[in-house]
């Protein structure tokens, strides 16, 4: 047997050996009830095993592990959304210290997590429902109001660096990608590059063939945008050109979404989309190459998914859906 | 006062080709709504997709009527259509030529039908050919750059394109096919570095086809395959505002400008009528002035440039004569530049090569030396009965393949009697940029009257100052020409001083 049969035999099977690994099938693995009438927005300190629900007039703090409430943190009416800074210690990230959260009348605050107590509340150019991105080169949080307007924190002094009316949307915003703020507008059909630097709309996406975009994943890395339509259109956008290179098929209804590295931990997927919508449908779009991604696998949950996040401790998602009427966070592992 | 009115619809008759040509008016995409597209696509594979869908949206989307049609439908459900289009889906063997002699505009990916079609000649990989991002793994990357050779093509110049590369696809490894088209065709795209592999190409109606089709209402090629639709690029947001970048991702504009040429009017060829060929030329030529560059005191041809001379005067062009060895600052000035073929070319050397006003040259072995064509003697430039240079006899016939354009002089396509005995005929092959009006007889590529838009990339990328045309006028033939001869020697100068096209 020829040296270069014997390396082609062994890729061979190595190839094979890959494709037999049986693909992820996530599912709920738990559900964590809450208190009140909505949830929305949420984020995991994987760190700190806390789970950041935006839910009332607040954000309710559980134990990302069993659930257990183990703080409020009050000043919002009608939470919409909440994020945390990482922490960075020169260029390694370290756990998160503080976090913002908005709410449906134009406000934003910033909160503390070591007290878990507001430390300051900004108010945005415009009422109606925010929600929040952080730009982690500018290191601002970037505050997108429905009712058009885009206002730029500082992250660390809380201070409002530049605010503006521009048209927005209702959909999800995503930044962190060379100043601009991603915002879907499902009315429009498109999503807004809005430069928050110059406080511009430097342009919008029109959707390929989709319709009602609303969710939004960004890839800072690669500069891909993932975005969900109502329709069950999900386009990836190349930032770079604004050029809808795939287009895969999704769930239905108002969709949200969020992106992570190694989802599943080496060896298994590079990074991954994950889409969750109203019809119950999570999608995870697999990352093959920087230009080649595929539906990696559509689990069916129950009805009424709002929002996601991905934990990479544990490697699940924590998804706030509404059961029955109920709020809940989904966990949902594999 | 009645003669007036009888010679200026004549002179309209002959001159209306020409600005029909210049103008050549693609519709808007207002215009072209409501238009009825026959899409012929075939059955998918199984487990397999592909854009046929995303195609008839995209028509749809544009406000076109589309009605499907299967591979094995007769053609006759072209009839009442705008405009046929073919999916590579379509098995070529079982669509066959059954489109090509439909009197209705065709737009194709289907490169292997490209021979049925007529479009192309039949040795796939040498007249066409279609790559398989599998199995060419490495050439399927050519379908992301595109070359556009000629920016003053309509439909180039519908969206703004420049001679230059262009993205065409998205960044990935795709499958597209590429024709070799007959002379009478307008390479928009060609593809993998190689001027002759085209990947987007045009017939006007009218023209000569592969093996002397006459094309029976527009045609047009395009490389995308069955998959690939999808990745014809866009631009948006942010980069659409930068030139640069704009310019770069316009494969479905181009695409789109393609569609709307090819439901657009053709072209109509102007009446073979030499006398108001000569008419419109003297209107033209009043006044200006001719710089007429000749081998003063030559032993051979010195009557038939007096002629030429006589000619140009008697068409009320003002004349000036000079040495081949003069400086081209001679032609400062001027109006138009006419280069005799009594010239030698070792002593013109690379003057009038950017001069910036019209020049018509009569001596094809110049080709190079004026970026008509590449340097190789006898392989990009060459003469037909020259005793010991050719290995082909003496000449006297053309055979135009661009009937519609206005330096066909109205002649049609096929064999014209040029000159009255067989005698030496010269040629060249531009590059694809070039608007070719007849060839040599039996030797395609051997393209005997020709010219270059303004701002057309000639050979070596040079960009045309003005309008430069070539004309196989060898010394002494001019007394030799035969009528409808002298009416393409009058057609070619009155497109070559005519203003270009904006």
């Amino acid at each position: 047997m020829s040296r270069l049969f014997r390396v082609s035999a062994g890729f061979s099977l190595l190839l094979l050996l890959v494709l037999a690994l049986p693909a992820q099938t996530y599912k709920a693995i738990g559900e964590y009830k809450l208190k009140g009438t909505s949830a929305k927005g949420l984020v995991v300190d994987s760190d700190g095993r806390r789970l950041f629900v935006a839910d009332g007039d607040g954000v309710t703090v559980l134990n990302a592990d069993t659930g257990v409430s183990v703080a409020t943190i009050g000043g919002l009416k009608g939470a919409q959304d909440v994020i945390l800074i990482p922490g960075m210690s020169g260029e390694e990230k370290v756990p998160p210290t503080k976090g913002f959260a908005s709410d449906e009348t134009g406000r934003v605050i910033a909160f503390s997590l070591a007290d878990m107590k507001p430390t300051a509340t900004i108010k945005l150019e415009t009422s109606g429902p925010a929600l929040l991105c952080y730009d982690i080169d500018a290191k601002t949080v970037e505050a997108v109001s429905a009712s058009g307007s885009l206002t730029t924190i500082d992250a660390d002094s809380n201070k409002v660096v530049k605010a503006g009316k521009i048209v927005t949307g209702v959909g999800q915003v995503a930044c962190g990608n060379m100043g601009h703020v991603y915002v879907a507008d499902p009315a429009a059909n498109v999503v807004h590059v809005l430069n928050h630097e110059t406080m511009k709309n430097d342009g919008d996406y029109p959707m390929k063939t989709g319709n009602k975009p609303s969710g939004l994943a960004l890839d800072t890395k690669g500069r891909r945008l993932f975005v969900s339509c109502e329709d069950g259109t999900i386009e990836i956008i190349d930032t770079d050109s604004g050029f809808t290179f795939i287009e895969l098929k999704g769930g239905a209804g108002a969709a949200h979404e969020t992106f992570a590295w190694l989802p599943q931990g080496k060896g298994q997927w590079k990074a991954a989309a994950f889409v969750v919508q109203e019809d119950g449908t999570l999608s995870g779009i697999r990352m093959n190459a920087f230009i080649n991604y595929s539906m990696g696998g559509q689990y069916k949950l129950s009805p009424g998914l709002r929002s996601v996040t991905y934990d990479d401790k544990t490697h699940h998602l924590f998804i706030t859906s509404m059961n029955s009427g109920f709020p809940v966070v989904l966990v949902v592992g594999y | 006062m009645f003669r007036r009115t009888r010679i200026v619809p004549t002179l309209l008759v002959a001159v209306l080709p020409s600005l029909i040509a210049s103008a050549q008016q693609i519709l808007t995409p207002a215009q072209a709504k409501s238009k009825k597209i026959l899409l012929v696509i075939g059955e998918p594979e199984k487990g397999e997709t592909n854009d046929d869908g995303l195609v008839k949206k995209y028509f749809e989307n544009q406000g076109y009527v589309v009605t499907m049609a299967k591979e094995d439908d007769p053609a006759t459900k072209a009839t009442g259509q705008d405009l046929v289009v073919l999916s590579s889906t379509a098995d070529p063997r079982e669509i066959g030529d059954k489109y090509a002699d439909v009197p209705v505009p065709v737009f194709t990916w289907n490169a292997v039908d490209y021979p049925d079609m007529k479009m192309t000649g039949p040795e796939r990989h040498v007249d066409f050919e279609t790559i398989d991002s599998a199995q060419d793994y490495a050439r399927s990357f050519s379908m992301l750059y595109g070359y556009f050779p000629n920016a003053t093509d309509p439909i180039v110049k519908e969206f703004g394109g420049k001679t230059q590369l262009f993205g065409t696809g998205y960044l990935l490894p795709q499958n597209f096919g590429w024709g070799k088209p007959s002379a009478g065709a307008d390479i928009i795209v060609n593809t993998e570095g190689d001027a002759t592999h085209a990947g987007v190409f045009t017939y006007e109606k009218g023209v000569t086809m592969y093996g002397g089709f006459v094309a029976p209402a527009r045609r047009v090629g395009f490389y995308i395959q069955d998959s690939t639709f999808h990745y014809l690029t866009e631009v948006h947001g942010l980069a659409e505002k930068d030139p640069d970048l704009a310019d770069w991702w316009a494969g479905m504009k181009l695409f789109d400008a393609s569609i709307r040429w090819a439901l657009s009017q053709p072209v109509a060829p102007g009446p073979y009528d030499p006398a108001a060929t000569k008419a419109a030329l003297a209107k033209a030529a009043k006044g200006k002035k001719a710089l007429f560059v000749r081998r003063l005191n030559t032993p051979e041809g010195e009557e038939s440039d007096d002629h030429i001379v006589e000619h140009l005067k008697e068409v009320g062009f003002i004349v000036k004569e000079v040495d081949q060895t003069q400086p081209q600052a001679e032609a400062d000035g001027e109006d138009f530049i006419l280069i005799s073929a009594t010239n030698s070319k070792y002593k013109t050397t690379n003057k009038y090569r950017d001069a910036k006003i019209p020049l018509m040259c009569l001596e094809g072995l110049m080709a190079d030396t004026l970026k008509m064509a590449g340097r190789r003697r006898y392989v990009d430039y060459g003469e037909h009965g020259e005793a010991k240079e050719s290995e082909d006899p003496p000449e006297a016939y053309l055979e135009i393949v661009n009937s519609n354009h206005p330096m066909a002089a109205g002649l049609k396509n096929g064999y014209v009697k040029f000159i009255k005995e067989a005698d030496v005929l010269k040629w060249a092959t531009p590059p694809p940029s070039a608007t070719i009006i007849a060839t040599l007889p039996n030797s395609t590529h051997e393209r005997a009257i020709f010219g270059f838009e303004k701002g057309a990339a000639m050979a070596d990328e040079f960009v045309a100052p003005a309008r430069r045309s070539m004309f196989p006028v060898d010394n002494p033939a001019f007394d030799d020409l035969t009528e409808a001869g002298h009416a393409l020697f009058d057609a070619a100068v009155l497109w070559t001083i005519s203003p270009p096209t904006k």
